[in-house]
């Protein structure tokens, strides 16, 4: 790993122990809190995949619609761990509408993020909460 | 029934120019018309998927419209005619060759095979103390080289019944299974050709049917390896590999592609005629691999920095 890479982990990592909504309803999850990009840098019915923790492979993507931001763990929910595109960001059909993971045709939808055919039909994505910061940097809360 | 093994595969796409693309990154001649051809003229032939030319999609989606086999000699197809048409309609088309809906729903059609006869030189090791050794000052390696897919190899369906498409192949058609996953499903080859397999099914629910992947021939591990890390370098997910499979002994690479599907390159499969018994395993991590490796683009040593577990 190169100097990048190192400054890139002290930068992004900021452990929150506690999210003030989850309160008395779900046990206190631990996040690590990653900056992912600026958000005028993402395109309408687009995808983009990030590798935050520098691991040589996305570990999630994020697909923006009408303006709504959608993060989704890289990972199908047909045989469990495997990745979605079938190229660098290739995440969605070619008209923008829908996720699609290539190795079996699997289609989600995008705010949802549920199987709507192909293989892990009534099976779902797994979503990664965004927020977007003052300054328009996207940021995701990974479960540690 | 002499079917020599498949000839094509026809595809109804979303994204016709991104599989044009991917087709020739793979190492497949654009032979237009959506025509993408090996060394030895086997072909993917993709069309846009509302193309009123191609045949019917199938319920689930799945991208694959046609399973093309050749068989060696007219002789064949007639008698392909006779036999599938005591039970179902056999469609004759105009250039000859004859369509039929197998007994789970894949569409199959049947020609006089398009393979060229291909004299390639044997990929030879440098073997201690061996007989045939690569002859003295030949290189092995090239770089930049761009090893060309030879032949279409094999595709692998999800089936709703593997028993009841077992028999079909094998009753109707003449193919021979060669070894077989517990509960899921049979590697198959027809009469017409010694490799382990060109038909390999996995059983599934029916709302999965389609194609799990399909494959070509390459010259040998090499060019699996070369081949595959030219289509890492251009951006292509690797799916599986590369590796070296236990039932056929074909080395693998398995990527993910825009015909919903994965496409495969495989090299060095087992020969076996009608003296082989088929062996059976559990499918699992341990029958499915002799080694895997998995290619890494970025890597160090020296894992995350300290401080920040
Ligand atoms: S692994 Fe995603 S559809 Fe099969
Ligand atoms: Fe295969």
């Amino acid at each position: 790993m190169g100097s990048d890479g190192a400054a890139t982990w002290q930068r992004l990592i900021v452990v929150c122990s506690e999210f003030p909504e989850n309160e008395g309803t779900a046990p206190i999850r631990s996040y690590r809190k990653v900056e992912l990009c600026h958000i005028d840098t993402l395109s309408d019915r687009r995808a983009r995949g990030f590798d935050p923790f520098d691991e040589g492979q996305p570990c999630l993507f994020v697909v923006k619609k009408n303006s709504e931001l959608y993060a989704y763990r890289d990972l199908c929910p047909h045989y469990g761990d495997t990745r979605l595109p079938w190229k660098k960001n290739e995440y969605l059909d070619k008209a923008g509408d829908v996720i699609v993971c290539a190795a079996h045709g699997a289609r989600f939808d995008m705010a949802s993020g549920n199987c709507i055919s192909g293989p892990c039909l009534g099976q779902s994505l797994t979503a990664v909460r965004l927020h977007v910061r003052k300054d328009g940097i996207v940021i995701a809360e990974i479960p540690s | 029934m002499n079917i020599v093994g498949p000839d094509a595969l026809i595809f109804g796409v979303d994204d016709v120019e991104g599989c044009r693309q991917f087709l020739s990154d793979y190492g497949l001649d654009d032979a237009g018309n959506g025509r993408f051809e090996a060394l030895d003229g086997t072909a993917v032939v993709i069309a846009q998927k509302d193309d009123p030319l191609l045949p019917p999609a199938l319920a689930t989606g799945s991208m694959l419209r046609k399973t093309v086999y050749g068989v060696a000699e007219q002789a064949t197809l007639d008698a392909i005619s006779e036999e599938l048409g005591k039970d179902r309609q056999v469609k004759k088309l105009d250039d000859g060759s004859i369509e039929v809906v197998d007994d789970t729903g894949f569409l199959l059609g049947f020609q006089v095979t398009v393979r060229k006869k291909l004299s390639l030189p044997a990929g030879r090791v440098n073997v201690p103390g061996g007989s045939e050794q690569r002859p003295v000052n030949n290189v092995a390696v090239k770089k930049e080289a761009q090893p060309k897919p030879v032949t279409l190899s094999h595709l692998v369906y999800f089936v709703p019944d593997y028993a009841k498409a077992e028999a079909f192949y094998e009753q109707r058609l003449g193919f021979v299974t060669t070894d077989r996953f517990t509960g899921v499903g049979p590697f198959m080859r027809p009469a017409g050709t010694n490799d382990h397999h060109t038909l390999f099914m996995i059983q599934t629910p029916p709302h999965m049917q389609g194609c799990e992947h399909f494959t070509f021939h390459m010259a040998g591990p090499n060019d699996v390896m070369q081949a595959g890390t030219n289509m890492v370098k251009k951006g292509y997910q690797s799916f599986w590999g590369p590796g070296r499979h236990i039932f056929g002994s074909n080395w693998f690479w398995y990527f993910s592609s825009p015909m919903g599907c994965k496409m495969e390159y495989d090299a060095d499969m087992d020969l076996h005629d009608d003296s082989w018994s088929a062996r059976e395993a559990a499918l699992g991590a341990d029958n499915s691999q002799v080694f895997l490796m998995e290619y890494r683009e970025k890597w160090a040593p020296m894992g995350p920095p300290p401080g920040n577990d």
